[in-house]
C-alpha cells in the first residue's frame, strides 16, 4: 500500500470561534491518490488545503502528513518542499518580478545548485508552455498566463503531492486540456479543488464534497 | 501607475552590465551636481545627452520627463534671479534681475538637466527588478531589496483594484465631485484599497511560506562584467575626471 501523504483525525478550525469553517474532519488520502473536492462557497475548501500545509493551525484534532504529526511552523517546512499549493488567486502567489525568477524561486529556497534550478526552471515552463516566457514581466501577463506560471512555479518544487486551488478559473479550454494532460501524465499524487465538473470527472480517482464544515465522499 | 518607457529598448547602453550603468550614473550626478562653473556645468549636460544618444531614448517620453524637470527649473530662473545681489541685467516693476542670478539659475538648468539625462539614460533604462537586482550586488541588505521589489510588484495590483473599485462605482452612477459624498466615497475607496493590501500581504506571504521561504532572498542568474562595461567605464571615468579637474582648478 502507498504512503499516506496526509491524515487529518478530528480536525476543526476556525476563524472567528462563532462560525467554525471545519468541523471534525477525518481525511486519508494516499500519495498516489488524485482527488477532486468541491462544495459551496465559502465551505472551507481552501482553508483544508491550507491546513494541510500548515498555513492554519487546527483548533482542535490532529495534521499528519508523509508519516509524521505536525504541529508546528518547523515541522511544515518538509511538508511544503514535498507537497506543493497552487492558490487560488495568482496574484498572491507571484511576486518575482520575471515569470523565470517566479518559476525558480522554491528551488533557490530548497539551496539547489545554479544548473538543478535553471533544469527544474526549463522543464516546468516546457510542461506548462511557458517557453519563452522568462523575462516576462509576471504582473504584466494575463490573468490565464499568470495561472500558468503558479502552476509552472509549483511544479518546479517537484514535489511528491499537489494541491490545486481552483487551478482551471481563468484557464481557456486549450489551457484546461494541457493542465489536465500535465496532471494525469505527472505521476503524482493531488487535491484539486474545483468547481469544473468535467476537469475532475477526467483526472479524479476519488470525489469528495465540502458541506458545512465536514467532508463527505460523494456517491 | 509606472511606466517604463525607456526599457526594453536596443542599444549599447542597454547591452551593459546594470551594475556599471548604475555606478557610472552615480559619480556623473555627484560631479555634475558638485561643479560650480558654466562651462563646466555644460560639460555635464554634454555628458547627458551623450549618453541619452547612446541609450537611443524615444523623444517624446524623453521631452516629456525633461519637461518635468524644467517645469521646477523655470520657477527658480523666475524667482532666483532677483534674490541674488549684483550688476543689473533687466528689471520687471520693481523686482531687478541680475546677471549673477540668470548666471546661478543657467548653471543650475544645466545640472539638473544634465543629471536628469544621465539617469534617465543610464538608470530609467533598467528594469525596476533589475535595479533592485544591483543593489542586491552592492551589498544593500537583503530585507531591503525585498520590500523593494515587493513595492514595486503590488503597485501594479493596488492599481488593479483601484480601477475595479472606480469602475464598480461609475457603474452606480457615482460622478465626484465638490461634496461631503465624494469625500466619504473616496475615503472608503482608500480605506477598502489598505484593508484588501493588508489582507493580501499575509496571502503573499504564505504562498512564499509554502514555496519553502526562510527569510532570505536569493538571485537567480548574476550580471556579467565584459570587456564592453570595462571600456564604458573607462571612458566615462576619464570624461568624469576631466569634470572635476576643471571644478577643482
Amino acid at each position: 500500500m502507498s504512503e499516506t501523504a496526509f491524515k487529518l483525525d478530528g480536525v476543526s478550525f476556525a476563524y472567528d470561534a462563532a462560525r467554525p469553517v471545519l468541523q471534525s474532519v477525518d481525511l486519508e488520502i494516499r500519495i498516489d491518490q488524485r482527488i477532486g473536492l468541491t462544495g459551496t462557497n465559502g465551505s472551507g475548501k481552501s482553508t483544508l488545503l491550507q491546513l494541510l500545509v500548515g498555513l492554519h493551525s487546527p483548533t482542535a484534532g490532529t495534521v499528519e502528513a508523509f508519516g509524521e504529526p505536525r504541529r508546528e511552523e518547523k515541522d511544515f517546512f518538509d511538508v511544503r518542499r514535498r507537497a506543493g499549493l497552487v492558490f487560488q488567486d495568482p496574484d498572491d502567489q507571484l511576486f518575482c518580478p520575471t515569470v523565470a525568477e517566479d518559476i525558480a524561486f522554491g528551488p533557490l529556497n530548497l539551496r539547489l545548485g545554479h544548473d538543478e534550478v535553471h533544469r527544474r526552471m526549463a522543464s516546468a515552463m516546457e510542461m506548462m508552455d511557458l517557453q519563452g516566457y522568462g523575462d516576462r514581466v509576471t504582473w504584466k501577463l494575463s490573468e490565464g498566463e499568470k495561472r500558468r506560471v503558479c502552476i509552472a512555479s509549483v511544479l518546479a518544487m517537484e514535489g511528491d503531492f499537489l494541491l490545486l486551488d481552483e487551478p482551471t478559473g481563468d484557464l481557456d479550454v486549450e489551457s484546461r486540456d494541457r493542465l489536465a494532460a500535465v496532471l494525469e501524465k505527472c505521476g503524482k499524487g493531488f487535491l484539486v479543488v474545483s468547481h469544473d465538473a468535467d476537469f475532475l470527472d477526467r483526472l479524479c480517482d476519488r470525489r469528495l464534497v465540502m458541506e458545512n464544515g465536514t467532508l463527505k465522499d460523494r456517491e | 501607475m509606472i511606466d517604463e518607457p525607456f526599457t526594453n529598448l536596443d542599444s549599447f547602453i542597454h547591452r551593459l552590465d546594470p551594475r556599471t550603468r548604475f555606478v557610472v550614473a552615480l559619480a556623473a550626478s555627484v560631479i555634475i551636481a558638485i561643479v560650480q562653473q558654466p562651462v563646466i556645468a555644460a560639460g555635464g549636460l554634454a555628458c547627458g545627452l551623450a549618453a541619452a544618444g547612446l541609450a537611443r531614448l524615444p523623444g517624446g517620453a524623453l521631452l516629456k520627463r525633461i519637461a518635468a524637470v524644467n517645469f521646477f527649473v523655470l520657477l527658480l530662473a523666475v524667482f532666483l534671479p532677483p534674490g541674488v545681489p549684483g550688476r543689473e541685467a533687466f528689471s520687471i516693476g520693481p523686482i531687478v534681475y541680475s546677471f549673477e542670478g540668470l548666471e546661478k539659475a543657467g548653471l543650475l538648468a544645466m545640472k539638473a538637466n544634465g543629471i536628469v539625462l544621465v539617469y534617465t539614460a543610464l538608470v530609467s533604462s533598467l528594469h525596476l527588478a533589475e535595479l533592485g537586482h544591483v543593489l542586491a550586488h552592492f551589498r544593500v541588505p537583503k530585507k531591503l531589496i525585498l520590500l523593494y521589489l515587493l513595492m514595486v510588484r503590488y503597485i501594479y495590483t493596488l492599481e488593479e483594484e483601484y480601477l475595479r473599485l472606480r469602475k464598480s462605482m461609475r457603474t452606480r452612477c457615482f460622478s465626484p465631485g465638490l461634496n461631503l459624498h465624494t469625500l466619504a466615497t473616496f475615503g472608503q475607496v482608500v480605506a477598502i484599497l489598505l484593508l484588501r493590501g493588508f489582507h493580501r500581504s499575509h496571502r503573499v506571504l504564505a504562498a512564499m511560506k509554502c514555496r519553502c521561504w526562510r527569510g532570505e532572498y536569493w538571485l537567480l542568474d548574476h550580471f556579467v562584467f565584459g570587456r564592453r562595461d570595462l571600456a564604458f567605464a573607462a571612458v566615462s571615468m576619464a570624461m568624469l575626471s576631466v569634470l572635476l579637474t576643471g571644478f577643482i582648478r
